[in-house]
């Protein structure tokens, strides 16, 4: 009994530490995911002002940028005007923004949206289902989902222009190829 | 020569001499060397001198704006106001791991003067430990792993600024000093446990060497948490004090091991028992200390606290698997010396109730821990992501923070080694009519969920049980030493403060309790988009906006919303503003707050027109009792500090007189 305790505690021991040293691995803003190279989880949900709901499956064949946010993530605050910018950059062309407000009230998001500035839809995912399907580990969180339907990228934590930009760019060339 | 020249070379200095003083404590041990023991010591008080050298010199660059200094050019600017320059010094990375090295030089210096006189062997051996673990940090800060004092070829005109988060509040001056203390001080304790393991003492006088350091770093940790729950509540807006991210997870674990310690320790006093058990959790204690220092300062998780990533991750890894190794390896070693003087007996008893309430606190902790890491476990077997969030954390917590409520009010009232029946009955009808009509209470005043209602009927079993401790140790005062109602109660205090303090700080828990449990459940929130002099009501109030103004200072700029507050009897203005830095994309919120004791309103300026100021989005949530939260933190603070004053020395007597017997203990 006592050895088997023994070799228990050198064992958790050991687990711990080879946990946290593999955790050196990973970059906590460019992580590999189940979900990419997969098609996207479908949703549909309703707009955070109100108007109806929206569903993904109304911008298949486009470039489609999910990105996950919160009022309460002060990250998300941090990366928005580089999504505004990319918004601007790709308005009325074959890439599409969707904001999903993150296990929240849609009252909280909508009040986030209005003084973010944000123009682009907006959807409330309260009970953080879509979220769940995506694998989301927590807002802000990215996806560039292609033409096809499938996750091409993903980006966790706040994300800045170029990276918006390269992930799209990258998307719309493997399409025309 | 500068402040960034000065603290640099202190440093280096105080590193050679924690390097000196582990080979001249090692020798002192060893070869009860008086001489070396004596060098040990000098180097302890000067390494200590040193390093506070070099903290104030960091500090006096901070409040001086000393933009050579890569460190003050990133987390401060000319138009920083003073507290928050000198509260720089904990603001980043290599600051904190300054003053962390300056609070272990401190632990260091003290053992060597103090705790060598008292247990010379004991103490030197625990002396060289604390020198090796200084050594570590002075390392740290003396390469660029964290070096505060890196130049910069070119000083810049003005610096970046400390993170607006961190400039918004005076509470970021006090929180993070007090866990720094409570986390550091958590080393001594530590230290002793492995020089009782390295010499073979079976013995328990690392522990009562120990035990005013156990008290002090378990309660300024206790307090520094409420401080951060109270910060998060005051700065980040949302209207909470806790959310389960990795950061106050690992300040609240080693809390939650260093609880179950305090009251495990007094089962080893008291009966002999429990010494292996003792001891792991201290090295757990302080394990987990390093534990959460290495998660939040080497970008493993993601966290609203984390800094960035920096060389310091794998060096914290290597300490902390040295510790771990070290630990592990002596309690293995010499546990067949660790014999407790019998098993623990009879389950109605005190000590029983003790250990059971160490395996729930065990419970709690490893749930906590498994919740922090498992998105790195998962990810290093799987490949997969993902998150665990508040909703595992309060399904699992909140059962067992309700346990502990429990034991906490039955432990003390059973007797050690066991209980009559009559003893069950005299203890226990009270708190159970209290129990049972703060259960009623609870359901007439509208509360239904469970945990709330079992919360006040359990909040009520533990007053009901402190109150009659006091009551029962006041009386016996009176009839045993003849004093007056209140003579008798302070003498409690006094003479066994350690116990007293105890039920105070019990006390303080209860208050906790009531605050999260009524907060959680019967908070109410309102939003409304109101122009200037439209009302909103919410619970009772009224919210008047009288109008939004921009305000302009050196530092910042900010738009605030003038709120009059009315009904309910209050009659208050608050002011919630968004805040804008100059290093910051984004606004940061400031909520106003009319803190009471019954409820908190707590305003948010949500959104305003950013035109001609004529409206603005006014967030509002009720939230009841709140600030018990807070009076709690003092409460458990003060029953501490009860618990830590030594008792008085009873004077000798004159004339033989027959002493009468302390209230039982």
């Amino acid at each position: 009994m006592a050895r088997i305790a023994r070799i228990a505690v050198v064992v958790a021991m050991l687990g711990l530490v080879l946990t946290l040293a593999l955790a050196f691995r990973r970059d906590p803003h460019d992580i590999r995911t189940g979900t990419v190279g997969k098609p996207a989880p479908a949703f549909s949900l309703a707009r955070l002002d109100g108007s109806g709901q929206l569903s993904l499956a109304q911008y298949a064949g486009k470039t489609v940028v999910v990105n996950f946010f919160a009022s309460w993530c002060l990250p998300c605050e941090q990366e928005n005007p580089a999504l505004v910018r990319v918004y601007e950059r790709y308005r009325g062309s074959d890439v599409v923004l969707i904001g999903i407000d993150y296990q929240e009230s849609a009252d909280g998001g909508l009040a986030y949206v209005r003084r973010m500035g944000i123009s682009w839809p907006t959807v409330a995912d309260d009970d953080g289902r879509v979220a769940l399907g995506y694998g989301v580990f927590g807002p802000p969180e990215t996806f560039f989902i292609g033409p096809d339907g499938v996750i091409a990228g993903r980006h966790i934590g706040p994300i800045d222009e170029p990276t918006l930009v390269r992930a799209i760019e990258a998307i719309r060339t493997a399409a025309t190829q | 020569m500068s402040a960034g020249d000065l603290g640099a070379g202190a440093l280096r200095a105080a590193l050679f001499l924690a390097l000196w003083g582990t080979g001249a404590a090692v020798y002192a041990a060893w070869r009860r060397d008086a001489r070396a023991l004596s060098s040990a010591r000098v180097s302890a008080a000067v390494a200590f001198a040193l390093v506070v050298v070099a903290a104030l010199s960091m500090m006096f660059a901070l409040a001086t704006h000393d933009f050579s200094i890569l460190y003050v050019a990133e987390n401060n600017a000319r138009e920083t106001p003073l507290l928050y320059s000198l509260a720089g010094l904990w603001a980043a990375l290599e600051g904190s791991i300054l003053l962390w090295t300056a609070i272990l030089a401190g632990a260091t210096a003290f053992v060597a003067i103090r705790g060598t006189a008292v247990l010379p062997r004991l103490g030197t051996t625990a002396l060289a430990v604390l020198f090796a673990m200084l050594s570590f940090f002075l390392l740290l800060v003396t390469t660029p792993a964290a070096d505060p004092f890196v130049r910069l070829a070119l000083a810049p005109d003005n610096g970046n600024g400390p993170n607006p988060l961190l400039q918004n509040h005076p509470l970021m001056a006090l929180h993070p000093p007090l866990l720094y203390l409570g986390y550091v001080l958590a080393a001594v304790p530590f230290a002793y446990a492995i020089a009782s393991l390295i010499l073979g003492e079976g013995g328990d006088r690392w522990l009562v060497a120990t035990r005013h350091f156990a008290l002090v770093s378990w309660a300024l940790l206790g307090v520094g948490i409420v401080a951060g729950a109270w910060w998060s509540y005051a700065v980040l807006g949302w209207g909470g004090y806790w959310a389960w991210d990795p950061v106050e997870n690992a300040a609240i674990m080693p809390w939650l091991t260093a609880t179950a310690y305090l009251h495990s320790v007094m089962v080893e006093e008291k009966r002999r028992l429990l010494r292996t058990w003792n001891i792991s959790l201290v090295v757990a204690t302080f394990a987990l200390t390093i534990l959460g220092t290495f998660l939040t300062r080497s970008g493993v998780v993601n966290s609203v606290h984390s800094f960035t990533q920096s060389a310091i991750g794998p060096l914290l890894l290597g300490y902390l698997t040295a510790i771990l190794v070290l630990s592990v390896g002596l309690l293995l070693w010499r546990s067949p010396q660790l014999r407790d003087a019998g098993p623990v007996g009879a389950p109605l008893s005190r000590e029983a109730i003790f250990l059971f309430q160490n395996v729930v606190f065990m419970a709690a902790t490893l749930t906590v821990l498994l919740g922090t890491l498992y998105p790195l476990v998962a990810e290093a077997i799987s490949g997969a992501q993902l998150s665990i969030g508040g909703p595992y954390f309060d399904r699992v917590e909140i059962p067992l923070a309700l346990a502990l409520l429990f034991l906490m009010g039955i432990g003390p009232q059973l007797p050690w080694h066991g209980a009559s029946r009559a003893t069950l009955e005299r203890q226990f009808t009270a708190p159970a009519v209290a129990a049972a009509v703060g259960a009623v209470a609870a359901l007439l005043t509208g509360t239904t969920a469970v945990a709330a209602v079992l919360t006040y009927a359990l909040a009520a079993f533990v007053v009901a049980t402190v109150v009659q401790e006091f009551a029962r140790g006041a009386r016996a005062r009176r009839a045993l030493h003849g004093e007056t109602g209140m003579t008798a109660f302070a003498n409690l205090f006094r003479r066994n403060g350690r116990r007293y303090g105890g039920y105070v700080v019990h006390l303080g828990i209860v208050l906790v309790a009531l605050a999260v449990a009524t907060s959680q459940a019967r908070t109410v929130d309102a939003e409304r988009t109101l122009a200037p002099g439209e009302t909103l009501a919410v619970a009772g109030y009224e919210v008047r906006l009288e109008g939004v103004r921009s305000v302009v200072e050196p530092q910042r700029d900010s738009v605030v919303a003038d709120l009059v507050i009315s009904g309910n009897g209050a009659s208050d203005r608050l002011h919630p503003a968004l805040v804008a830095y100059p290093n910051s994309p984004a606004a940061v919120g400031a909520p106003g707050i009319g803190a009471g004791l019954r409820d908190d309103l707590y305003t948010i300026l949500a959104a305003y027109d950013q035109r001609s100021l004529s409206w603005a989005t006014i967030r509002i949530r009720v939230i009841p009792l709140v600030s018990w939260l807070w009076l709690g933190g003092l409460v458990i603070g003060l029953g501490a500090v009860i618990a830590a004053l030594p008792a008085p020395r009873r004077r000798p007597a004159r004339m033989p007189v027959i002493e009468a017997p302390a209230p039982a203990d």
